[in-house]
């Protein structure tokens, strides 16, 4: 009976337990060829905000970690160098979730944000 | 169960007196304990009280597909619920809800977090885990709490003494199509003469279904329950025990609010002493205490709104109580007498994250700001038997008290903001009821009682929030006063061996300082939600009035076939109502109505249950047919909409393999019928009412081990 008992409980909590879902998030910065100041959400939730300094105008920034489903994605960046440009772009699990992007505009904050979708 | 029993003590008399007589000897008989697990009793009633009861058993659960206990609640004559999303419907008894209603699970109250309603108490009990439902009709049963229009008591599994050491294994396994999804539950239990045990674990994962028009409803949710129990009898008359309970739900859809249910995280303890003849006076002691808490969290995330803004809100809702009573003979007659005492605690707040604003800013407002809620009351009841009635008198006052810190809250219009939050009030309670037994089958019963109640925190403390049918927010008001209802109720009871039993019931009930709402100008305040009329303060109306009756037949039991037959019907009016007109978002005047029907209020209905026993009752086909009608007495004041009737064909199969496995198979609303119940909200996004999931194939089973 016991060793009933316990493999019962074993095949129930096998039963029971959520999977959680984990999503692979992506923030890429592209086509910026001057100093960009971005800011992001960090995996513990934290704005961190770094500057990027691309090399080469296909110099691309990102940043990867991973989130659940319902925490927020966030992905900001401005620039002053009116010849510039800035693409922003969230991934989730390697699809493209949110993008936006500027030109020569040096007064927008261009911000791409989000949830990631509960599945 | 009284009447099963009874039968059951009768035969054991009558074969005994038989054998007796036919041999001189003497027959030594030895104790042995049964233990009955296959006793269903859908509506009991009880010519015994005057009160109208309803009882459901734990197999009647088994039998059906529902998962969540709102749902199954609506299945009782004149018990309709509010479906404001998957689950928590919030149930509506002859007309009265929420605060107006005592939920309680083996005695305790739980007060749930949502400042929408979204986890009324019911929400938080697992319905696998419950081996009874009773509702008692009318404000008449005071030992149970303050009590103004009923009392739904929510009994769980009990934990059994056995006479030697043994265990015992229930499994269920439950699934269905449409609303397709899975149960899952299992239960231990076991003991000795000293030691007793129950432990269980349910889980339920359901996606979204399909209407009767093949329309997808957002209903999915997912519930995570684990409870257990131990008893010890620390003397032959004395046990005590504890008991532990803890629920999760998540990701549960309510598509008719602005934000989902992200994760409900119950705790309910208990513990739990009774007495049997603790002195030569004393018959029964029996002391209780328990502690809930209840951890809210919602958001909106899933709404097309959360693209700009994402609202998440946290609430915590902490409730503590315990209870007291004794039972006692002296003037021919039983009493009783105790004490309850119950404290709610809310705390709570809502975070807006910008995120299409640079630097993330986020907002943060309170939607409970330390409110407390507290009630100590004392009870009284007695019972005396004479010839032919049974009489029953009870009487119970409260003392209650409520505050919390300065509510504030900012709106387009301003800060709004109220100081003064505390106030006391003094309730009495009464109730009288006589059982005419007016020969061996027929009874004649008769109620009349007075309960009142002190307004709930929602209708003191809430802070420009839309917690109401209609598209308002609702703002708390401290100074209500206490409403009071005071209901009769006419009852005919009819038990014969030939021809079944019949129960009627008739009542009304005038509702004094009926809380209510008016509109409050919008000059003086601004709504903080944006897409709302205006703003509704809850005030206290002089009257309102519900009236109704209920009607059940059942057919006698020794027959192989079984019919059920029940009736229920509610109206109620509010004599002078006030109707908003507004233009183009701006009040143009405001109509006085006369006689306005309340709002929220489930039509006529009607049930028709046909079963017939195969194999010795092992096979046992069913036939329901659930008809309700057209609800057109709407509560204009409201800006309530009425309902088309519907009539839905439900089909069931009972099947006992053995003691061991027993099947239950049924499939509902057989010709897929696009219908929706007349307290089913709207969808925000469509403005169309929730409709019900169409047809549906569902599968229990049930294994004992």
């Amino acid at each position: 009976m016991k060793k009933l008992i316990i493999l019962l409980f074993i095949i129930y909590s096998g039963l029971a337990c959520t999977p959680v879902t984990h999503n692979n998030i992506s923030y890429l910065a592209t086509d910026a060829t001057a100093n960009t100041r971005l800011q992001y959400l960090n995996k513990d939730g934290d704005l961190v905000s770094v500057q990027f300094k691309p090399k080469a105008e296909d110099d691309i920034w990102q940043y990867s970690f991973i989130a659940d489903d319902g925490d927020i994605v966030f992905l900001a960046g401005q620039y002053k160098d009116i010849h510039s440009a800035l693409k922003l772009m969230i991934k989730v699990n390697g699809k493209i979730y949110k993008q936006g992007s500027t030109i020569a505009d040096t007064n927008t904050f261009l911000v791409v944000s989000g949830t990631i979708p509960y599945k | 169960m009284k009447n099963t029993i009874g039968i059951f003590l009768l035969i054991l008399f009558t074969i005994n007196y038989l054998y007796a007589h036919q041999s001189d000897s003497l027959v030594p008989l030895n104790k042995r304990e049964i233990k009955l697990s296959q006793v269903e009793i859908v509506g009991k009633i009880s010519n015994r009280t005057a009160y109208r009861t309803e009882e459901v058993k734990n197999i009647a659960i088994q039998k059906s597909n529902a998962a969540n206990l709102g749902d199954f609640l609506r299945r009782i004559p004149n018990l309709g619920g509010i479906r404001k999303g998957a689950a928590g419907i919030d149930p509506v008894l002859r007309g009265f809800k929420y605060s107006q209603l005592n939920v309680q699970v083996d005695g305790a109250k739980i007060e749930g977090g949502c400042p929408s309603r979204m986890d009324p108490a019911t929400a938080h009990v697992d319905i696998n885990e419950l081996s009874q439902i009773k509702v008692i009709k009318g404000p008449y049963a005071l030992k149970y709490g303050v009590n103004f229009g009923g009392v739904i008591e929510l009994v769980k599994r009990k934990t059994i003494f056995y006479p030697s050491a043994q265990n015992h294994i229930q499994l269920m396994l439950g699934s269905q199509s449409n609303y397709l999804g899975a149960k899952a539950g299992i239960n231990i239990n076991g003991g000795n003469k000293t030691f007793a045990y129950t432990l269980s674990a349910n889980r339920k994962n359901y996606d979204d279904y399909q209407d009767g028009s093949g329309r997808t409803v957002n209903a999915a949710y997912k519930h995570m329950n684990l409870a257990g129990r131990i008893a010890f009898k620390i003397k032959p008359n004395q046990v005590l025990s504890a008991d532990a309970d803890r629920s999760k739900g998540y990701d549960i859809d309510f598509p008719s609010l602005p934000m989902d249910e992200r994760l409900d995280n119950t705790q309910l303890y208990h513990l739990h002493y009774k007495s049997d003849s603790p002195g030569n006076f004393i018959k029964h002691l029996e002391l209780m205490s328990y502690y809930s808490i209840v951890e809210h969290t919602m958001d909106n995330k899933n709404r097309a709104f959360s693209d700009t803004v994402v609202s998440v809100s946290f609430i915590r809702a902490i409730t503590r109580g315990g209870r007291g009573n004794i039972v006692f003979n002296t003037h021919g007659g039983k009493w009783e007498a105790g004490f309850d005492y119950q404290n709610i605690i809310k705390n709570g707040t809502r975070n807006k994250h910008l995120i299409k604003q640079v630097d993330l800013p986020v907002f943060s407002e309170n939607l409970w700001k330390n409110a407390h809620f507290n009630n100590l009351g004392f009870y009284v009841v007695y019972h005396h038997h004479f010839n032919t009635i049974d009489w029953i008198i009870s009487s119970r006052v409260d003392f209650n008290q409520a505050h919390s810190d300065p509510l504030m809250k900012k709106t387009t219009g301003g800060l709004y903001s109220e100081q003064n939050t505390s106030s006391q009030y003094t309730n009495f309670s009464f109730s009288s009821g006589l059982s005419w037994h007016i020969n061996t089958h027929q009874s004649l019963h008769l109620s009349l009682g007075s309960g009142s109640r002190s307004p709930d925190l929602t209708e003191r403390y809430i802070i420009l929030m839309p917690v109401g049918l209609d598209p308002y927010d609702y703002l708390g008001n401290p100074f209500l006063k206490p409403e009071n209802n005071l209901e009769t109720d006419l009852g005919y009871s009819l038990h014969h061996n030939t021809w079944g039993k019949l129960s009627t019931s008739l009542f009304f009930s005038s509702i004094i300082n009926f809380i209510s709402s008016e509109l409050v100008a919008p000059a003086e305040i601004k709504p903080a939600t944006p897409g709302v009329l205006g703003v509704k303060r809850f005030i206290n109306l002089p009257k309102a009035f519900l009236t109704g009756f209920e009607l059940a037949y059942y057919s006698p039991t020794y027959k192989l076939w079984h019919l059920h037959l029940q009736a229920a019907y509610t109206l109620g009016w509010n004599p002078n109502a006030t109707k908003p007109v507004f233009e183009n978002g701006q009040l143009l005047f405001e109509e006085h109505i006369k006689n306005d029907p309340l709002p929220e209020i489930p039509p006529f209905e009607g049930q028709f249950d046909f079963q017939y026993e195969l194999f010795s009752g092992r096979l046992i086909p069913e036939i329901n047919l659930r008809m309700v009608a057209a609800q057109n007495r709407i509560a204009t004041a409201y800006y309530e909409s009425n309902s088309p009737g519907f009539a839905l064909l439900n089909l069931k199969l009972s099947y006992y393999y053995s003691k061991q496995l027993s099947l239950f198979a049924g499939i509902n609303n057989v010709f897929n019928k696009a219908y929706f119940e007349h307290l089913n909200r709207v969808v925000k996004s469509n403005r169309e009412p929730i409709y019900e999931p169409g047809r549906l194939f569902y599968i229990n089973l049930i294994i004992n081990l």
